[in-house]
């Protein structure tokens, strides 16, 4: 027998000349494969990117919770405690004062001594205000002889703390307030500090401490707490370099606070009561009514010396209400100096302004005010005045943001669902009948604001159509007649028309802009069933007549929509999955007219028809939405800008 | 290391990883090669196509076997996807015919006659083969197996390898020489 062989060469050379088929498709039909025999090590990034989205969606909502709720109820406390403490205060205030005596000598003696001794700080702040040191004073010169004046300067430097304490005093109240509510603030002041947390326990804290020690007295923390509009008159007048209570002036009893820190962001004012709250979140101090001083800013300590001290002659009427910066969060620029009176005796002023870190007056303020700072013991009085001080602040009008509470609103609306990209759009309905009214069921949801611009809606959308692509689910192919080249066979064919889920979407929408919001979030997604076209043909087997060639000719048996559910088309598709959701949506009075996208984390269907061939699809969709709210919590008002 | 086989190293190893990048270049650059074998062993594209992707799928899963000191990945690839090619015929119902082989064999088809043939043409006469000759002759003429190789790789005798040779080698000539009096 030969072992003669063909030109291998010849054989392989002309064969490597035919046409393959193109690389993407069956590099398509390989990665199904491997999809299934050997899924990537890192499927589960999805989840992580699940994840992801919850964590920001748990900061966004813890970040804009406390804002919205806690000022208000930081408030009133503060309203309601304030009094007692104003002796701690005074302790402390001295203790700061006296270690920095010797500075507050240079620049304001007087004051310094006033602070010192809180008794005699109505007379001293008779003289003036001594820079820094008088704020300690003060303080005691407000609960003393109830004039009051900060030097904002002063205080803006080092003073704050003296201011708080001189807050302690008098507006006891008002200083504790402040520091508290600032949580700033409280830091700056030492003596306010104390005394704040005296009175109200509340915020003080560290920062308090801090001062106390005298160590970082000037350190400003707060933002500009904004302007205390409200001034009531005072010269502000600005020394770089020295306290010095040249500038101020404290015209009937007042003194000028010297030294305080200023720090107190919301300021001592804080006291002034509620309304402030927001203020004092919008960085906006407010002056404490009683008294206090309050300076807003955060000083920068830059060790300039130089404060601005504003004085206020300050008529113990003047001013009772702090007034307020802007109430809505909105920083105000430049903090000037504000002032605040004292209720109760008269009062203050204050300072302030500050913005961060710059001083406020152009003092830039200074450590040494603050070395110079002192104390005062306050006295009783305090107490009286941080009564006022009270008093005035329930008074005070609440500010547009207090009035917006978080609250629940309930709403109902419509979807419409549109195709996108190689979906085909289809007019059946979950029957798979012709009739797509059922595709429109109203949809239920239910919101809870956080504050006007920013809440967290839940929907539950039922029935909700899916369009899709004709996917290929299934395929049978029977061959009828293996022995001929040409083999006739039978044909089985499921293709996918159209889905319906069930979808939970969860969301956080914020408006940068009026009227429009912007949110994301996830989607839920149950199949409950679908549409598909089943379908079947066979080839049958035609001979020429001299018996070559033969070819197939195909015929469909038959071809049906059909609904499925439960069955074998069904269980093969991934019937639960996650999406994301991103919105855009118009409001107006209670409407909302909103556009959402949103795309599946995972694939509903991938399925290996044969070796050659793999079926996948992700569901994708692009909705329209009309909501209309139907109840509202009393607390929440309409969304208005 | 020359360029390409450490850029071939580099694809081995993204593939013991299962990293899909790796995989997709792999297939890529042994695409054309392996297809055009699949094709030869199967009556059509599709059933080609399924050939390739079952060897793939089996060197994704083996590649950690792959020992670059015993052959080259093309051969290495090459083997197990004309493996993957021998396992869908006997998928087929293959049937190998038993007629012992007559004295005399069928002689080689003649270079010339080859070379004036279409690639596709001569493709789709070596399709036109009953599969288990078609599997022969595949395996003899175009790979270079003997008969020996080939028998046992098919578990079947060399008299029954010869025979499946020599009735494809007398049904090409014929259809050759058939298309040959036609043009």
């Amino acid at each position: 027998m030969s072992e003669l062989r063909e030109n291998r060469n010849i054989w392989e050379d002309a064969l490597n000349k035919v046409d393959t088929p193109p690389l993407p498709d069956s590099w398509k039909a390989m990665e199904g494969i491997l999809d299934n025999e050997m899924p990537p090590p890192s499927n589960n990034r999805y989840w992580s990117w699940l994840l992801l989205l919850l964590l920001l969606l748990i900061i966004g909502v813890c970040y804009f919770r406390p804002s919205a709720g806690n000022h208000s109820q930081q408030n009133t406390s503060l309203a309601s405690h304030s009094p007692a403490p104003v002796n701690g205060s005074g302790s402390v205030g001295d203790q700061a004062t006296n270690s920095e005596a010797d500075t507050a000598d240079t620049t304001n003696s007087g004051s310094t001594q006033s602070g010192s001794h809180n008794t005699e700080t109505s007379s001293s702040a008779s003289t003036t205000n001594a820079g820094a040191a008088g704020s300690g004073a003060i303080s005691s010169g407000a609960a003393n002889s109830g004039a009051v004046s900060s030097g904002a300067a002063n205080s803006g430097a080092a003073g704050s703390g003296t201011i708080s304490s001189g807050a302690a005093n008098s507006g006891a109240v008002s200083s504790g307030a402040a520091s508290s509510g600032a949580a700033n603030s409280g830091a700056i002041s030492s003596g306010a500090a104390q005394t704040g947390s005296l009175s109200s326990g509340a915020s003080t804290s560290s920062p308090a401490k801090t001062a106390a020690n005298g160590a970082t007295p000037n350190v400003s923390v707060n933002p500009p707490s904004a302007a205390n509009t409200t001034t009531v008159t005072s010269r502000t007048t600005s020394d770089t370099k020295h306290n010095t209570s040249k500038t101020s002036h404290s015209p009937s009893g007042t003194r000028a606070s010297p030294s305080m820190t200023s720090r107190s962001p919301s300021g001592i004012g804080a006291t002034a009561a509620t309304a402030e709250a927001h203020a004092s979140e919008s960085g906006n101090t407010t002056s404490g009514s009683g008294g206090t001083v309050s300076q807003g800013t955060e000083s920068p300590d830059t060790g300039a010396k130089g404060t601005s001290n504003n004085i206020t002659p300050t008529s113990a009427t003047t001013n009772t209400g702090a007034l307020t910066g802007k109430a809505n969060g909105e920083e105000a620029p430049n903090a000037t100096g504000t002032t605040t009176s004292n209720a109760a005796s008269g009062t203050t002023t204050t300072n302030a302004a500050n913005i961060p870190g710059r001083s406020a007056l152009g003092g830039t303020t200074a450590t040494s005010a603050n070395k110079s700072t002192t104390t005062s013991k306050n006295t009783s009085p305090a107490k009286t005045t941080n009564t006022t001080a009270a008093k005035s602040a329930k008074k005070s009008p609440p500010s547009k943001d207090a009035a917006h509470k978080h609250g629940f609103s309930v709403g109902i609306g419509l979807n419409q669902f549109f195709a996108l990209g190689d979906q085909s759009k289809s007019n059946l309905n979950a029957d798979g009948t012709t009739g797509t009214l059922t595709d429109y069921l109203p949809v239920p949801e239910i919101r809870y604001y956080f504050r006007p611009r920013l809440y967290v809606q839940l929907e539950a959308q039922f029935n909700t159509p899916q369009y899709t692509k004709p996917n290929l689910v299934a395929s049978q192919h029977v061959t009828l007649d293996s022995s001929n080249t040409v083999q006739p066979y039978t044909a089985t064919s499921v293709y996918i028309k159209k889905l319906y889920y069930f979808n939970l979407p969860l969301s956080v929408h914020y408006s940068p802009i009026k009227h429009l919001f912007l949110g994301a979030g996830i989607e839920y997604a149950k199949m409950t069933n679908g549409v598909a076209l089943f379908q079947q043909y066979s080839s049958s087997l035609i001979t020429t007549t001299n018996g070559n060639n033969p070819s197939l000719t195909d015929s469909i048996h038959y071809s049906k929509l059909q609904s499925f559910k439960g069955d074998s088309v069904y269980k093969m598709l991934n019937t639960q999955e996650f999406r994301v959701l991103f919105d855009a949506s118009f409001q107006w009075k209670g409407f909302t007219l909103g556009l959402r996208y949103n795309q599946a984390l995972e694939r509903f269907i991938n399925v290996q028809i044969s070796n050659s061939q793999v079926s996948q699809s992700r569901n994708s969709s692009l909705q329209l939405y009309l909501r209309y709210t139907l109840w509202r919590q009393k607390t929440l008002k309409p969304y208005e800008w | 290391m020359p360029a390409e086989q450490e850029d071939i190293a580099i694809l081995i190893e993204g593939c013991k990883k299962n990293n899909r990048k790796a995989q997709e270049q792999l297939y890529s650059r042994f695409y054309d090669a392996m297809v055009k074998l699949c094709l030869r062993y199967t009556k059509n594209e599709q059933d080609a196509l399924e050939v390739l992707n079952n060897g793939f799928l089996k060197v994704f899963k083996k590649i950690h076997l792959f020992d670059a000191t015993k052959a080259s990945l093309y051969t290495w690839i090459r083997t197990i996807v004309i493996h993957s090619a021998i396992d869908f015929s006997r998928s087929q119902k293959l049937r190998y015919d038993t007629t012992p082989l007559s004295e005399n064999d069928e002689p080689p088809i003649e270079n010339e006659a080859i070379q004036k043939i279409k690639a596709e043409a001569l493709l789709s006469l070596i399709r036109s083969l009953p599969v288990a000759t078609q599997l022969v002759f595949n395996l003899y003429v175009v790979e270079g197996y003997s008969h020996k190789e080939i028998a046992e790789l098919l578990s079947i005798s060399e008299g029954t390898s010869r025979w499946h040779l020599s009735e494809g080698r007398k049904m090409l000539k014929q259809t050759i020489q058939l298309q040959q009096v036609d043009t």
